[in-house]
């Protein structure tokens, strides 16, 4: 060996095209299945995590006497589960044989379809947690005194005797349950669209951003 | 990632990323994959970069972190030889330069283990002792001595080659 490795590794480089870089046709379609991956992984982890809950507040729910919370709010969490698994499914339908920016595309449409659609769903899944959780603070249980509703019914009437009952509860707490239920309903939307930004925001922002890069570099 | 990312960003740098990938891939399949897996984790990690070393370092450091994970993997999937272990031999001649005697250096240098072809890969590219223990995460002190060690290694490889093919 006459050359010192040191003058192999300087000289090597210099002749013709020892540091042409490989081509990367495929870089897009690597990073689209990459984002689509992670996004179908937390979809997934989420509504595990929603069947995870639901039972854990039912069997919560039980034992603080509480269980006209914990019931109601089993059924809507895992009816929201399926709805949300059948939404999901639809993602099968889409064509992936398709190019990757027309994937991401039409992957695209889905997210805002299903969010959409999804939306319109919360708008009464909100407010049913909302009673829910009225229901069940109205029917909790404080043992001999009976429930916290009635408790509460009988301090009022004899604090302000003049208050209308309707079916043994006072009306302006109807009204007030009411109001909240609306309200709740309402803002259900956007408490969604806030939700969804937190759980998947950076992932729609990277699919918005590979996008607009690959329709960039369409035109 | 901006439309020219790739262009402004990675491909000036993709020197750094050709002399790494040789150095731990044996096939022209295998040098592509690592390529574009080095240029993917730029990409993904590309925001993580505080500026608080050169980009070119950053790209070094990502790039060998990814080629020894690659590496890693495949050799898991194999189950050919222990992590760091030096390989019996080269299993595909790789010819990816026209430089005889720069392919029968990375041949040399595909014989070391993991952590010394780093190393070496660093001390080539003119990296300070600093630099180079900043980029593998050691202890500058044993660079030098680490370095002298690895060059005597890779001299009787080469020596050995040499005799070998004639």
């Amino acid at each position: 060996m006459d050359k010192s490795i040191e003058s192999i590794w300087k000289e090597g480089f210099l002749k013709d095209d020892a540091l042409v870089a490989p081509k990367l046709n495929d870089l897009y379609n690597q990073k689209s299945i990459h984002l689509l991956d992670k996004f179908e992984k937390m979809y997934k982890l989420n509504l595990i995590f929603l069947v995870g809950f639901s039972f854990f507040v039912l069997i919560i729910s039980i034992p603080i006497g509480m269980k006209y919370m914990g019931i109601p709010m089993f059924f809507i969490f895992n009816i929201l589960v399926l709805i949300s698994k059948k939404h999901f499914e639809s993602l099968k339908n889409i064509d992936k044989t398709q190019s990757s920016y027309q994937y991401l595309k039409t992957y695209d449409s889905w997210l805002n379809e299903k969010i959409t659609a999804i939306g319109k769903v919360y708008t009464v899944v909100y407010p049913m947690i909302f009673l829910s959780m009225v229901f069940g603070f109205w029917f909790l249980d404080v043992g001999d005194k009976g429930f916290l509703g009635h408790i509460a019914t009988e301090w009022i009437m004899e604090e302000f005797p003049n208050t209308i009952l309707v079916n043994g509860v006072p009306l302006y707490g109807i009204i007030v349950v009411v109001l909240l239920t609306g309200l709740i309903s309402f803002f259900s939307k956007r408490m969604y669209l806030l939700d969804l930004k937190v759980v998947y925001g950076s992932l729609m922002e990277k699919l918005a951003e590979l996008l607009s890069d690959m329709e960039k570099l369409r035109t | 990632m901006s439309s020219d990312f790739y262009t402004s960003s990675i491909l000036p740098f993709a020197a750094i990323i050709i002399k790494i990938c040789r150095a731990y891939t044996n096939t022209q399949e295998d040098f592509e994959d690592y390529y574009q897996e080095v240029c993917l984790q730029i990409w993904r990690t590309k925001d993580n970069f505080k500026e608080q070393s050169e980009w070119s370092t950053w790209i070094y450091r990502l790039s060998l972190n990814v080629c020894l994970t690659l590496m890693k993997k495949d050799k898991k999937k194999k189950s050919q030889f222990d992590s760091d272990e030096l390989p019996d031999e080269v299993t595909v001649e790789n010819h990816a330069f026209v430089d005889e005697s720069l392919n029968q250096l990375y041949h040399a240098i595909r014989q070391l283990s993991e952590v010394d072809r780093a190393v070496i890969l660093l001390y080539l590219e003119e990296k300070s002792y600093q630099e180079i223990a900043d980029i593998i995460g050691t202890n500058p002190n044993n660079i030098g001595v680490r370095i002298k060690r690895i060059k005597a290694r890779l001299k009787k490889l080469l020596i050995l080659k040499n005799t070998t093919y004639g």
